[in-house]
This record gives C-alpha cells, structure tokens and sequence, in this order.
C-alpha cells in the first residue's frame, strides 16, 4: 500500500530539491573539472540525496534507481577522496616529524599518491556519465 | 551497516512521516552509540554512519524541525570525530603494513584522543538539557514512549 497522495507529493518535492543540489554540482564539475575539490561536493550531495531517498523510499516511484546512481558516483569518486584526505594528514603530521618520521611518513604517501592518479579517470567517467532522474 | 526500511503506508500527514522516520533514525543512533565505550573499529565506524544518516535526515527536514538544530550541530561534531578516528583507522593499517613505527605511534594517539572527545561530545548531547533534549522529546524515547 502507498501512502496517501499530500505525503507522496511532499516526499517527491523533498528528493527533487535534492536532486537538483547534485545537478547543480555535477554541471559545474563537468565544466571545470577540478578533481578532489568538486569530488568531495559531489560525494556529500550524493550522500544526502540518497539518505533522503532511503528515509522516503516508500513514496519514491524510482527510488532504486535512484539509489543505484548514488552508489555508482560514491563508489567510483571514493579512492580519490579518501587519498586525499589521508595524503592531507600525513602532510600535517610531516611538518612536525623529526627526520625519521618523515621518512616513514614519505613512504606511506607514496602509494596512496599513486592510487589516487590512478582513481582520476573513472572519477571523472563517473562524474561525466551517472544521471538521476527526478521522481514522477 | 545498511538503514532500516521505513514503512510510510499508514501515516496520514508529512509530520507523521517525518517523526517516523526521526524516530527510526535516532533509534539506529542509540542502538549503536555501546560502540563508543570499547572504541572497536567497525562497531565505531557504523555508528558513525548512523549519525550521518540521522544528521541528512534532519538537515533534510529543514525548517520543519527548527527546534532540532542543537542535535543537528552536535550530530556535526561527532562525525567529524568519529570521521578523525576512522581515518585512523585506515592510516594504522598503512602505516603497519610500511612498518612505520614512529608514525603508528602518533595516529594512534591521535585516535584515542578523538576518540576521547566523541565520547565526551555524545554524553555532553544525551544529558539532560542537552543538545538532544528537543530530538528526545520528539520521538518520546526520553520519557520511555517511542
């Protein structure tokens, strides 16, 4: 059974803004692809809309689908922004360390620094081709 | 850890929906909020998720839930902590993995004391008067009526 039709409405109003927020934030990330920065805005727009759309997922006609595309752009943009939010900390913890410290901290960067060069194509593939339907 | 599927069908108005689904996702907060007392990894990495489910939710309701900004606030705080701690987490294992001693040292005592200000910030929030008092009182789950 579907809820009644004023809380499905409202529900749809709910999603739609949000979609709209990512939209907006994946238009501009196309244009000006600008990598970590852009990808943590898309990531945290992709979070929320699909949290809305789970809370509400009873009154959302495509909800799957909507769902699917959230997780499609998190999963894909996620090594990027996880390497640079720890390349960020070991960069802190560096300008602190004493000389073998900062050896240490050097080779545990390295490889996230590769990984995430390694992440920015699908990155950007995702950013460019993951679309989301407002619901009807 | 995935969120509980909330059933809508038999609410009548968007407040009755809302408050389900305030309670639904507070409820999953306080169910794993024990997570905070061990500091195990994944116990402490759901609960986090769940306070981020809870804050979007919030956030997601606005103005309608004006009186709940103290807990959205304070639902910001936590996860930025629990956030420090998880990324912790992840830079132990690397750091384990590369033998770096000296820089295992520092990240694990990083961890500990994020960890020590989350637990603060959460007793701080689920006191009485505290930032949660408004959530509490909207879902009932302070007088013993969810």
């Amino acid at each position: 059974m579907r809820p009644p039709p004023d809380v499905v409405a409202w529900a749809n109003t709910l999603v739609s803004r949000r979609i709209g927020d990512l939209k907006k934030i994946q238009r501009k990330a196309r244009k000006h692809w600008r990598g970590g920065e852009h990808v943590h805005k898309l990531r945290t727009h992709a979070r929320r809309l699909r949290a809305a759309v789970e809370d509400l997922r009873a009154c959302i006609a495509n909800a799957q689908q909507l769902i699917d595309a959230s997780k499609e752009l998190g999963q894909k943009t996620g090594k990027v922004r996880d390497a640079d939010v720890l390349v960020r900390k070991l960069r802190r913890y560096r300008v602190f360390a004493l000389p073998a410290e900062r050896a240490e901290i050097d080779t545990v960067c390295k490889p996230l620094l590769k990984e995430r060069k390694a992440a920015q194509k699908p990155a950007k593939g995702a950013v460019d081709d993951v679309r989301f339907k407002a619901p009807k | 850890m995935k969120g509980r599927q909330i059933p809508l069908a038999d609410v009548r108005t968007p407040n009755d929906a809302m408050r389900r689904i305030v309670s639904v996702r507070f409820a999953e907060v306080l169910s794993q909020a024990p997570a905070l007392r061990d500091a195990k990894a994944q116990p402490l990495h759901d609960f986090r998720i769940a306070c981020k489910r809870l804050r979007y939710t919030l956030e997601l309701f606005g103005d309608a839930l004006k009186e709940c900004r103290p807990a959205e606030r304070a639902l910001v705080g936590l996860q930025r902590l629990l956030g420090d701690a998880h990324d912790c987490d992840i830079l132990l294992e690397s750091a384990q993995r590369c033998n770096a001693r000296h820089l295992a040292k520092r990240v694990q005592r990083d961890r500990e004391r994020a960890v020590r200000r989350s637990q603060r910030l959460w007793l701080r929030s689920i006191d009485r008067y505290g930032a949660f008092e408004s959530l509490l009182a909207l879902t009932g789950f302070g007088n013993g009526q969810p």
